[in-house]
């Protein structure tokens, strides 16, 4: 699959060619490792932002001496890499508190970088005093990289980047919009690579080569049609491998409401907003809230369910971290109200490096079975 | 669904007000010469859990339930009973487990996962088995942790009553207290006369602060009484002022308590009677939350091997200071800062500023070792256990880890904790 390759070569490793570049070029790469840092604040510093991943990382012993093991194996393989020296190409790590693991993964990077390090303190609940709350912590963002980079962040820069980041988006809906159709245009897996392939490199290639895929893939069929047809959601689940695991045993993933996926990908930014910032916290506030945002659940829960009647979901798997309280949380509401729906949920609680097992393997054939009927 | 507080006011009833009186008539020993001290704290919070069964039958007044990241004042100037509900699992802890235990089972068997912190689990199990009081409203910030954070939308679920989220932030200024305490005007001051139908009343409300001031300055001075050597009172009795604060701040029985407690420590410091039963030989500032389930613990440290916890997690501060009663605006960035940085709060600290607040109490109370409790279902304190590990290795901290579970004896129990203990002091610190 020719037209795969650029997305698949970027999605995996983390230092994958396009950052190869932008490194030779002498450019500056800022790793994050959540999807509430707001990247456009950095893309509009010159700065490429980069979410940080481990994909294939499958030992973490050296973090699991740092952090504990009942931290969820996303922070300690990011950790890991960071122990180990593969994070050496960064010029500096935006860290925060969405959970508990995050804020000690903060803490460890703050000791052990050694390079620019900045502690972006999110909010946790909805509504005006959370917005005004992200809007002075991009202004404090962009203050320290102001400072520390000896950049400029001008208002026009800002509403460039935004509109990047909106032509992104835009695209990125189009690709979804493909996944509507029975069979989908992509499978779930090669729609993960195309999603992780945007968050790792610059957004402006990315939205080249998606600019010339979507006609390619208009009359595309990934697969047989009547499979039944998945949503996934859950944290920190960025391993086309374990989606790819799932769809072999006769399944489409068409959608889903993922960190690495949907929450990334979703909303639009007010361009002609008096305040480029306000405008940026007004669409991370409306897009799906993550669990860790206390009062967030309905508000998701609508928007989910929109998708679940969009893309005609018949069952849902939550792929959830061990020791992840907000997924293991979410996952409790989401399963009471999906009953209500009839709508039933697959609750997998995996390793973040897990790309199946035995047991996974036998609760979702049982689980397509039901579906099947 | 059993019948709405009726286990709590059982243990009051059954328990607790009989210890009151036999700690007034026949003090246990070793501890004879605090028994009016024990006697005080017991009948206090025996009359706070009196008072919210009173709320919970009377019309006009409503019952409080809240979280940490807020204290009580605003509460009290509304006329409501607090319930600090992240307090409450360690009142069955302490007199009653078997409740414990089926409050655990009933969450869990809801579909909330074993790992989530069983503070949380027996909340949630509480509120489905019925236990919570009625005639109640809910109010919560976003601090501490994780384990809050999904308890209490789910609480919500469960609970047909009206709920308030704050955002509790997790930035230490000026800015982030300002933050906070616009929320408590523009957010939980009219949320409390909707659900109160009473107009709030500022002069009321300075009142209570007031009242909350000199509670807080005895509070203080009980804090400061441990840096002297040997400590004035036993280690059990630190564990009570703070916890005592959170559920009462603005309330007088709360004051005559911490007067008692501060002017009792003060006379011995004064008269240089400071030594209790056993002679002080090493003094442990236990990081997070100790057992609450085996408050023979303290006793048995100190007579084995003369070991005093001097200071935890659950009985500090960040402030000092008491409240500015100047204006609305500075009364509630004063609250706020409570609420923020006092008890558990302290978890939303970055790593850094929780090992450092931890080394200063270290150092201010003059501790020899410490121990860290790695309670299995707080990410946030397991998940410092790395760096706190470092910065004691490098200062040359003898430190305990002991893994368990602060509410359930079944995790670790009690003889097997002490096991660890007793080598710790046989080997590292002898
Ligand atoms: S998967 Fe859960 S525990 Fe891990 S970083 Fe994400 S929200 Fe935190
Ligand atoms: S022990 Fe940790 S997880 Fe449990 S309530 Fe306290 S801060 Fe939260």
């Amino acid at each position: 699959m020719e037209w795969l390759r650029y997305f698949t070569e970027t999605a995996s490793p983390l230092k994958n060619p396009e950052i190869i570049a932008w490194k030779e070029a002498g450019k500056r790469i800022i790793g994050t490792v959540c999807s509430n840092i707001p990247e456009e604040v950095l893309h509009a510093a010159g700065l490429l932002p980069v979410r940080l991943r481990a994909p294939g990382l499958h030992d973490t012993s050296n973090a699991d001496s740092q952090l504990h093991r009942i931290n969820c194996s996303y922070t300690r393989s990011i950790l890991e890499e960071l122990l180990r020296g593969d994070l050496e190409f960064l010029d500096g790590i935006i860290t925060t508190n969405t959970c508990d693991h995050m804020l000690r993964l903060a803490g460890e990077i703050q000791d052990q970088a050694g390079v620019f390090v900045h502690y972006f303190s999110m909010y946790h609940t909805l509504g005006n005093a959370a917005a005004e709350w992200f809007v002075r912590e991009m202004e404090r963002l962009i203050a320290r990289v102001e400072e520390s980079f000896g950049v400029e962040v001008a208002e026009r820069n800002l509403r460039q980047s935004i509109a990047v980041y909106n032509r992104t988006r835009e695209l990125m809906a189009g690709i979804n919009e493909l996944r509507k159709k029975d069979p989908p245009a992509v499978s779930g897996a090669e729609y993960l690579r195309i999603v992780l392939s945007g968050m790792s490199g610059p957004k402006e290639r990315f939205n080249d080569r998606i600019e010339a895929l979507l006609p390619e893939l208009r009359n595309r069929r990934a697969g047989e049609a009547g499979l039944p047809r998945l949503m996934i959601v859950g944290g920190a689940c960025d391993c086309p491998e374990f989606i790819d695991f799932i769809e072999r045993k006769g399944a489409s993933i068409v959608a889903d409401a993922l960190c690495f996926g949907a929450r990334h990908y979703l909303g639009t930014i007010k361009e002609d907003s008096a305040s480029p910032l306000r405008a940026i916290a007004d669409r991370y506030i409306s897009r799906p809230a993550c669990p860790s945002i206390i009062d967030g659940f309905e508000h998701s829960y609508r928007i989910l369910r929109q998708f679940i009647q969009d893309w005609r979901v018949q069952g849902i798997i939550c792929a959830r971290l061990k020791f992840c309280d907000h997924w293991g949380g979410a996952r409790k509401m989401l399963a009471d109200e999906l009953r209500k729906e009839g709508i039933p949920l697959l609750d997998l609680e995996r390793e973040y490096a897990a790309t199946g097992s035995g047991q996974i393997n036998t609760r979702v054939q049982a689980f397509l079975e039901m579906l099947r009927g | 669904m059993g019948e709405s507080f009726k286990r709590t006011m059982d243990v009051v009833d059954g328990i607790l007000r009989p210890m009151a009186q036999v700690w007034k008539q026949s003090p246990m020993p070793p501890y004879e010469d605090y028994g009016h001290l024990f006697t005080e704290l017991i009948d206090t919070n025996a009359e706070h859990f009196g008072d919210i069964a009173g709320a919970m039958a009377n019309k006009d007044r409503r019952v409080a339930l809240f979280e940490f990241g807020l204290v009580p004042q605003l509460f009290f100037a509304f006329d409501c009973a607090p319930l600090c509900l992240e307090f409450y699992p360690s009142f069955f802890t302490r007199t009653n487990m078997s409740v414990v235990y089926e409050f655990l089972d009933a969450a869990e068997e809801a579909g909330v996962p074993t790992d989530v912190c069983s503070t949380d689990r027996f909340i949630l199990g509480a509120a489905l088995s019925g236990e919570l009081p009625h005639n109640s409203f809910f109010v919560t910030s976003s601090a501490p942790c994780d384990g809050t954070r999904i308890a209490y939308p789910i609480l919500h679920r469960i609970l047909d009553c009206p709920i308030l989220f704050l955002d509790a932030p997790f930035r230490y200024d000026r800015e982030a207290v300002q933050y906070y305490a616009k929320q408590l005007r523009d957010d939980l001051i009219p949320f409390l006369e909707k659900n109160t139908g009473k107009k709030f009343d500022l002069d009321r409300f300075r009142q209570v602060v007031t009242e909350s001031n000199t509670a807080y300055e005895y509070l203080v001075d009980t804090h400061d009484a441990y840096t002297v050597m040997p400590a004035p009172h036993p280690g059990i009795l630190r564990m009570f002022p703070f916890s005592s604060f959170i559920m009462d701040a603005g309330h007088a029985r709360l004051t005559k308590t911490l007067r008692i407690l501060s002017e009792d420590a003060g006379r011995r410091v004064k008269e240089g009677r400071t030594q209790g039963p056993f002679k002080e030989k090493h003094r442990v500032l236990w990081v997070h939350v100790p057992p609450t389930y085996d408050m023979d613990l303290f006793a048995w440290m100190e007579e084995q091997f003369g070991a005093m916890v001097v200071s935890n997690s659950l009985s500090s501060t960040t402030i000092l200071e008491p409240v500015d009663t100047t204006s609305l605006d500075s009364m509630l960035e004063g609250v706020a800062w409570q609420g923020l940085d006092m008890t558990m709060s302290l978890m939303r600290f970055e790593t850094e500023k929780l090992i450092n607040f931890s080394l200063d109490a270290y150092a201010r109370y003059n501790c020899d070792c410490m121990f860290v409790t790695q309670h299995v279902g707080c990410k946030s304190i397991c998940g410092a256990s790395g760096m706190l590990a470092k910065i004691c290795r490098k200062k040359d901290i003898p430190v305990l880890f002991i893994e368990f579970d602060y509410n359930d004896d079944r995790v670790l129990p009690p003889q097997l904790m002490r096991n660890q203990i007793e080598e710790f002091f046989t080997t590292v610190m002898d």
